[in-house]
């Protein structure tokens, strides 16, 4: 299920809509996640404040969307362009894949919430693949 | 036995009763098929599914998304015993349309996704899409019960 180059077309202008939002985005997607899927809380037990929009959930919602963007940039070639962050988060982070799923559906949610009426199916089907793209080139160097 | 809160019992109900079936299911039947298109497997009786304007456009898709949908009425009426309550929906969906039961949590996405942008950041909270999510979980654990 390769991106086409129609997908990456609908991909870049919906995302150069999207980006000025990124932190408000992340923000809320990684707030639904915590709430909606308590089992990704196991990831951030060092945090003092799990509720959504709080302060290490806001850095944190930052840090996930300039990987977006990063990916958004590297939309031709994905695993070599996300082998780094590949690298951490299979080393160091340990996050099961089947989580990068569960994120991927709560950034859909909110996207469509931020912009319901340019999240038509077409860009939604687009920005699935893409996230499944970047989950799949994330889950390179896991074994 | 699956325990609801009372803020679930409310959000779920809440949510439900702000919802026009005719308007939803439709456009969450149509998101499904174009978002998943190997769903389309069910419907080849449908005429044109050529594209998502061809999907969106086709009457039979929008009255089988009005059916889809109506059908989660039992669902909400019958929160303390959804597993009984579609008992025959789930043979009928295991024996007779042979349905992979994936296909349950996919159209659940697609409606969530249809419901978020409807509802807005007010109204759909993380606590209450935790509530709708966990309902449809419940539905989609329901209908896949009887697959043998």
């Amino acid at each position: 299920m390769s991106l086409t180059a129609k997908n990456k077309d609908t991909i870049k202008s919906f995302w150069a809509k999207a980006a000025p939002k990124a932190e408000e985005i992340g923000t809320d997607a990684l707030s639904r996640m915590l709430v909606v899927y308590p089992q990704t809380k196991t990831y951030f037990s060092h945090w003092k404040d799990l509720s959504p929009g709080s302060a290490p959930v806001r850095k944190h919602g930052k840090t996930v969307m300039s990987g977006v963007a990063e990916a958004v940039s590297k939309i031709d070639d994905l695993t070599n362009g996300l082998l780094t962050l590949s690298e951490l988060h299979a080393f160091q982070l340990r996050v099961d894949p089947a989580n990068f799923k569960i994120l991927s559906h709560n950034l859909l949610v909110v996207l469509a919430i931020q912009f319901p009426d340019d999240f038509t199916p077409e860009v939604h089907v687009a920005m699935d693949k893409f996230l499944s793209a970047v989950a799949l080139a994330l889950s390179e160097k896991y074994r | 036995m699956v325990e609801w809160t009372d803020a679930e019992r409310s959000a779920i109900t809440g949510l439900w009763g702000k919802i026009s079936v005719d308007e939803m299911g439709p456009q969450a039947l149509a998101r499904l098929l174009i978002v998943a298109p190997w769903t389309q497997r069910h419907f080849a009786s449908f005429g044109n599914l050529s594209s998502p304007a061809a999907i969106i456009g086709n009457p039979k898709v929008a009255n089988h998304g009005k059916t889809v949908m109506g059908g989660l009425d039992r669902a909400v009426k019958n929160l303390d015993n959804i597993k009984a309550t579609y008992a025959q929906l789930s043979v009928m969906h295991s024996e007779k349309i042979h349905v992979d039961p994936d296909n349950f949590r996919l159209l659940s996405d697609c409606i969530t996704v249809c419901v978020a942008m409807k509802f807005g950041p007010s109204c759909f909270t993380p606590d209450v899409q935790e509530a709708w999510q966990k309902f449809l979980a419940v539905v989609a654990s329901a209908l896949s019960r009887q697959y043998h």
